[in-house]
């Protein structure tokens, strides 16, 4: 057994692995701490929790048609599937996006970060690379 | 939503000039600054001492006495070897700032990283 000790949003705070008798679950429950026992098999990363009970955190639809493109200023690279609203880091910049859809096109080589990461859904991220 | 993706090369720039100036550093340690470089000058100012007649050049006498070398013959390569160290330094700083320039004008981030692999490899 594994438990998750978790915040207000189902967010997984913490993991702990090992047997626990139910006087020690009593306990922590006493001192106010949050958690759930859940399976060994079950992901902290691929977990959250709703109402008590361990749920898949979702998957976001994000697709993304290519990841180089030549620094041309019109060649895009589109990002789909994005939930809606949403933030998105672009090399660190947060960059709130509104309709689900990212088209990029570049006039500088370079490498390029772009990072989903809103909870609960499962973080993402690309790579462009731009020649 | 559209976006052009650029980067703000300033940070790039200043982070490539500070390590440019590191390796520069390294490479003119060992004319400039090193215990040896001491010596050398030690020696060059002895070796000058002797070329115009001048007395007070015991390095050079000591060394020359080992060697069984005339004083000023020694005091003649000394002065060739802080030539061919000037040389080196004068190479180096051309070097360095030609790399300068080149960061400045760098229009992308791979240009900056070539500039400094180019000043690194010679």
């Amino acid at each position: 057994m594994q438990l998750f000790y978790h915040d207000e949003d189902g967010r997984i705070t913490q993991q702990q692995s090992g047997a626990m008798t139910p006087d020690e679950l009593d306990n922590l429950r006493s001192r106010g701490l949050t958690f759930v026992v859940v399976p060994d098999s079950m992901s902290v990363e691929a977990t959250y929790i709703v109402d008590d009970e361990p749920v898949a955190r979702p998957v976001a639809p994000i697709a993304i048609n290519r990841t180089e493109i030549p620094a041309d200023k019109r060649s895009k690279v589109k990002i789909t599937g994005l939930p809606v609203p949403c933030v998105v880091q672009i090399d660190g910049e947060p960059v709130t996006i509104e309709d689900g859809l990212l088209e990029l096109t570049a006039e500088m080589p370079a490498t390029y970060w772009v990072v989903f990461d809103q909870f609960p859904y499962m973080p993402w991220s690309a790579e462009i690379t731009v020649t | 939503m559209r976006i052009r993706l650029t980067k703000n090369l300033e940070p790039l720039r200043a982070s490539a000039l500070a390590r440019l100036d590191e390796m520069a550093g390294e490479q003119l340690h060992p004319l400039t600054s090193s215990p040896i470089a001491a010596l050398r000058a030690r020696k060059l100012s002895e070796a000058e001492r002797v070329l115009v007649g001048k007395d007070g050049a015991p390095i050079l006498t000591a060394e020359a006495v080992a060697k069984g070398l005339p004083v000023a013959e020694l005091a003649s390569s000394v002065v060739a070897k802080a030539s061919a160290d000037a040389a080196a330094l004068t190479a180096i700083e051309t070097r360095r700032q030609a790399t300068q320039s080149a960061i400045r004008s760098a229009p992308h981030p791979a240009a900056i990283e070539a500039a400094l692999e180019e000043f690194l490899n010679g």
